[in-house]
């Protein structure tokens, strides 16, 4: 059920090139480029400790970039605050503690929304369109939510300010099996709508079944890059990085 | 209710089963329910001056649990704030507010009209300070990543030294705040046809407990209602999600400094209005109750501190009927130990997951 990416105009939304980036003296990533079109799902896989995480964190100032760029639809964002990359259309969803538990979850749709101007209520209407659960769940306190539905909330906290990208770190990590594939579905209609996705997963057989191209990362520095089709079907990267055991695509869902 | 001490429970329900452990754990309940109505009852003016006394307290303890729960500091100097507060209210009583002022009270209270000149004066300025301090000395920390134990120190050391310069400004003399009059409200409640109870009660601290009242309404109001109040709320949350929110977390700190200095210094003059007199060491001496309503109301919640606060009151001042009132502390540390056993967050406390 792999999309096939025959519409995707070829014009880049984000442009991370020759990044590197760590946490004070520590060089995490060794010169990662990346590019997102527009329209794209992108999904970033590789071992731990291979700078996926902390490729999207230098993005929002999480990391330290000492080398490199960052562009969003051709303009410099290198280094720029986080409310302005909310401005500009970036979204991001960190990949523990992505709610606010002891807010209610409309509060935490509006803090979403904080950087917006004037009337916000009918994107918070959108919001609730989009997910129909929270709707439900609206004035309950978000540390309730179960792990499913805190991942749905961290994607409508995100989404509120209309991004045009939308950053995702791990947004699976910690749920059961079949509530991965709920999410990742949702992901998936996220882009559909028009969103460019740059997903960091480690279900990573689940992932690229939803994405566009990804890229694997090693020991900091990009290791490969093909449509996520291509990634499946390549013997060497099944092996090592997708968990499968022969050279077709199995049903192993092994994490990486 | 659940106990959370499991070796105790766990010895006892060996000893007499599930099913007796419940039935003495329902049974102890009642007895101390039952225990305290009575003793709130024919009590009676000491609960109502408990009620007041702990409305200081919660005036104290809202500002402080905001501060605790924001910006994970147990604010030491919170005490010395309120003391700041009331020498620059006193400040205002003796060169701002012309003499005429100052001659009539107001309505049955013991002020007059100065008082509310100069308590926003004081309350604006405590604010400011507490903003300044935050800049000079816990924002760097922050910035560092220091531990909210270090964090703590340094507010230690902020309290001493301010109280220093209080004293090197003021005195150390008893300070009188102005007062005009002296009256108290007086009320004869017949219990049950059993007994005539006298209720005294000074007018000033109702004025005390409504101030409180309607500044917690506020502060309740704020955090819940507006843009920057829910911001607050979110940092506290989750600071680094706050952060690539959009939300200028900086900005939230400074307004739980205001919001905590504002609450510190309008606490700290209207105790010394209730008082009638100003220590340098006023504030200190509150900081033992104030904590103790802050944990007993569940840290980082400011309703939860007002609710704490008037526990700390109630437990103490009804205790007095037995006890000498210099064991009041022994007396509500204690009352809180089992209300924490019961309730390990406190009474309105949540655990954060």
């Amino acid at each position: 059920m792999s999309e096939v990416d025959v519409n995707v105009a070829v014009s880049p939304a984000l442009e991370i090139s020759g990044l590197e980036a760590g946490y004070g003296p520590t060089l995490i990533t060794r010169g990662i480029s990346i590019v997102v079109n527009v329209g794209e799902m992108v999904t970033i896989i590789g071992p731990n400790g291979s700078g996926k995480s902390t490729t999207i964190k230098a993005i929002f100032g999480l990391a330290d970039v000492s080398e490199g760029s960052i562009r969003l639809h051709g303009d410099d964002i290198t280094g720029e605050r986080a409310d302005r990359l909310i401005e500009l259309g970036i979204g991001y969803v960190p990949q523990a503690g992505n709610i606010f538990p002891t807010l209610s979850v409309r509060e935490n749709v509006e803090m979403g929304a904080f950087t917006m101007h004037g009337d916000v209520r009918h994107h918070m209407e959108r919001v609730q369109d989009l997910f129909p659960l929270l709707r439900e769940r609206w004035n309950s306190k978000a540390g309730q939510l179960s792990g499913g539905q805190r991942q749905m909330l961290a994607l409508a906290r995100a989404l509120v300010a209309e991004p045009s990208v939308l950053l995702l770190d791990e947004p699976t990590a910690g749920l059961a099996p079949q509530i991965v594939d709920q999410v990742l579905v949702q992901i998936g209609e996220i882009n559909r709508s028009g969103v460019s996705i740059l997903l960091v997963e480690q279900n990573a057989i689940k992932a690229l079944r939803h994405s566009n191209r990804a890229y694997v990362l090693a020991r900091g520095r990009n290791f490969a890059e093909d449509t996520a089709d291509g990634l499946l079907k390549n013997p060497d990267i099944g092996r090592v990085f997708l968990g499968l055991s022969g050279a077709t695509e199995g049903e192993a869902e092994t994490e990486v | 209710m659940v106990i959370n001490t499991n070796a105790l429970r766990d010895v006892v329900v060996s000893i007499v089963g599930e099913r007796g452990f419940k039935a003495i754990e329902r049974s102890l309940l009642i007895f101390v329910v039952a225990l305290a109505v009575w003793a709130l009852i024919w009590q009676l003016d000491l609960t109502v001056n408990g009620l007041l006394v702990g409305s200081v307290y919660a005036l104290g303890a809202v500002g402080l649990s905001l501060v605790y729960g924001n910006l994970h500091l147990p604010n030491i100097a919170h005490g010395d704030y309120m003391t700041l507060g009331a020498f620059v209210a006193l400040f205002v009583f003796g060169t701002l507010v012309p003499e005429a002022w100052s001659q009539n009270s107001v309505g049955p209270f013991t002020f007059s009209y100065a008082l509310f000149i100069a308590l926003p004066i004081g309350v604006a300025f405590v604010a400011i300070f507490a903003v300044v301090v935050d800049q000079l000395v816990y924002r760097t920390m922050r910035r560092r990543g220091a531990l909210p134990g270090v964090m703590a120190l340094a507010s230690l050391g902020v309290a001493i030294a301010l109280r220093g310069f209080i004293q090197y400004i003021w005195g150390t003399e008893v300070e009188h705040f102005p007062r005009v009059s002296k009256k108290f409200f007086i009320w004869t409640v017949d219990l049950f046809h059993l007994q005539d109870v006298q209720v005294r009660v000074p007018p000033d601290m109702i004025f005390v407990a409504i101030a409180a009242i309607v500044l917690t309404l506020a502060t309740y109001l704020f955090l819940n209602m507006t843009r920057w109040g829910k911001a607050m709320r979110a940092a506290a949350d989750n600071e680094d999600l706050a952060r690539v929110t959009g939300i200028d977390v900086e900005r939230t700190n400074l307004l739980t400094w205001v919001i905590g200095g504002g609450m510190a210094a309008a606490a700290g003059i209207l105790f010394a209005t209730g008082q009638g007199q100003l220590l340098t060491i006023s504030g200190w001496k509150l900081l033992i109750p104030l904590f103790a309503a802050v944990v007993a109301g569940g840290i980082g919640n400011p309703y939860g501190a007002f609710a704490g606060a008037i526990f700390v009151g109630v437990v103490g001042e009804v205790s007095t009927a037995w006890l000498e009132p210099s064991y009041k502390p022994a007396v509500f540390f204690a009352a809180i130990i089992v209300l924490l056993l019961v309730r390990p967050n406190g009474l309105f406390g949540q655990s954060r997951s």
